[in-house]
């Protein structure tokens, strides 16, 4: 038997309409639809939940705040994973050269999550974690972007190129240079629990 | 199928793959088998550690800081309705984009008000040039109690800086002789804009003199 016919979605360049005239319930359809991708891609690129967390704050606030420059060639998706994967370099940037004057719990507005329940497995995912930040951390920004989208996100090639506005071919010379980059870089001999 | 293509085939999903003709080609190169091998035991460190997703509450509370701003902004701009670039209006962008949203509010104030402190700075500077370079037996004019404080704290300039169209000099004095440098023309390091290194600079300058445009 034929299940039932899911809700139609309101497409996106629709919804992108109604926030550029300041809809409210658009804005937060289009934040529900792309916040996990953006926190993911945000996450791989920074290695750090909360640092993450911040940068999605920061790249809804400048997509939504720049939405009369999103000309719609590429979809919001694209264009919102693109202004994240900026503004994640940019905060990577900035994380490594300021010097952090933490005060309180010196995480600003957001409450700090506690996403690891089991000490024991968060203790030897923290250190796989480690291990793969350290190697993606040997990227250029770029080739680091490109990867993260396609191992993360599970981007086409095309969806990447579009994302990055750069072409097919650079997209898979990316992807294979940073697969031996990152195999050279990591310690196997120190993960070996993987195998 | 070619050596070149079977890391091509790897790199795509799964149910794409011609798992068939890969199959065949790692049974017989051992190269390839091993490059397949350590892909494989990657995909599994990548997989084992995915980020979790945060709380609903982060994302409540993030949502919420993200609408808080969205409301104290003006209207979403078209090229066409946008003002013009005057040197506020393009200080303060550029400060607020490189301020951290999280600590937003703060951060936006103090950009604000560093843009304004910027231009009250020029407009003593240019007071205080005016005086320094032209008649000495003409007094001074009196300025009010804030002025004074301003005319105190900060050193005076004993030479004509001349801008050009398009210059973004950023003066300011860590010593005796005060430093002018033009923005625009800073080499982007690491593949950050003059408004990033600007903000470096302000923050790590001791006495900041005046930015302009």
């Amino acid at each position: 038997m034929l299940d039932a016919p899911s809700s139609v979605q309101t497409p996106d360049e629709i919804l992108v309409r109604r926030a550029r005239e300041r809809d409210a319930v658009a804005r937060e359809e289009l934040f529900q639809r792309y916040r996990e991708d953006a926190y993911r891609v945000a996450y791989r690129l920074l290695g750090h939940e909360q640092d993450a967390l911040d940068v999605v704050q920061e790249a809804l606030i400048k997509a939504f705040l720049g939405l009369g420059d999103f000309d719609g060639r590429s979809g919001f998706r694209y264009w919102l994973l693109r202004i994240v994967g900026n503004t994640a370099l940019d905060w990577g940037r900035r994380r490594k050269r300021r010097t952090v004057l933490r005060i309180g719990n010196g995480r600003g507005d957001l409450p700090e999550p506690a996403f690891h329940d089991d000490p024991a497995r968060s203790s030897h995912q923290q250190d796989l974690r480690r291990a793969l930040d350290k190697a993606l951390g040997h990227l250029s920004p770029k080739i680091r972007t490109t990867f993260v989208l396609f191992a993360e996100l599970g981007l086409s090639y095309k969806e990447i190129a579009e994302t990055q506005d750069i072409p097919i071919g650079t997209v898979m010379s990316r992807i294979n240079a940073a697969r031996e980059k990152l195999q050279q870089n990591l310690d196997w001999e120190k993960l070996k629990g993987l195998d | 199928m070619r050596c070149d293509e079977v890391m091509r085939e790897l790199n795509l999903p799964s149910d794409d793959r011609d798992n068939r003709a890969l199959a065949h080609h790692l049974a017989e190169c051992k190269a390839c088998a091993r490059w397949a091998e350590h892909a494989a035991r990657f995909n599994r460190l990548w997989d084992a550690t995915r980020p979790v997703d945060p709380p609903t509450e982060s994302w409540d509370w993030l949502w919420s800081s993200v609408t808080a701003r969205l409301d104290h902004s003006g209207p979403v701009t078209t090229p066409d309705s946008r003002p013009d670039n005057s040197f506020a209006a393009v200080g303060a962008a550029a400060l607020l984009q490189h301020a951290s949203p999280s600590t937003g509010s703060w951060r936006g104030l103090a950009a604000i008000g560093l843009v304004g402190l910027a231009q009250a700075a020029a407009l003593l500077l240019a007071v205080n040039l005016y005086w320094n370079t032209s008649d000495k037996n003409v007094q001074p004019p009196r300025f009010s109690a804030g002025a004074d404080v301003a005319q105190r704290t900060a050193p005076s300039l004993d030479s004509v800086v001349d801008v050009e169209w398009g210059q973004v000099l950023l003066i300011r004095s860590d010593g005796p002789k005060p430093e002018i440098t033009d923005l625009a023309l800073l080499e982007p390091s690491n593949g950050e804009d003059p408004w990033y290194d600007f903000y470096n600079r302000v923050e790590s300058a001791s006495t900041f003199l005046a930015m302009t445009e």
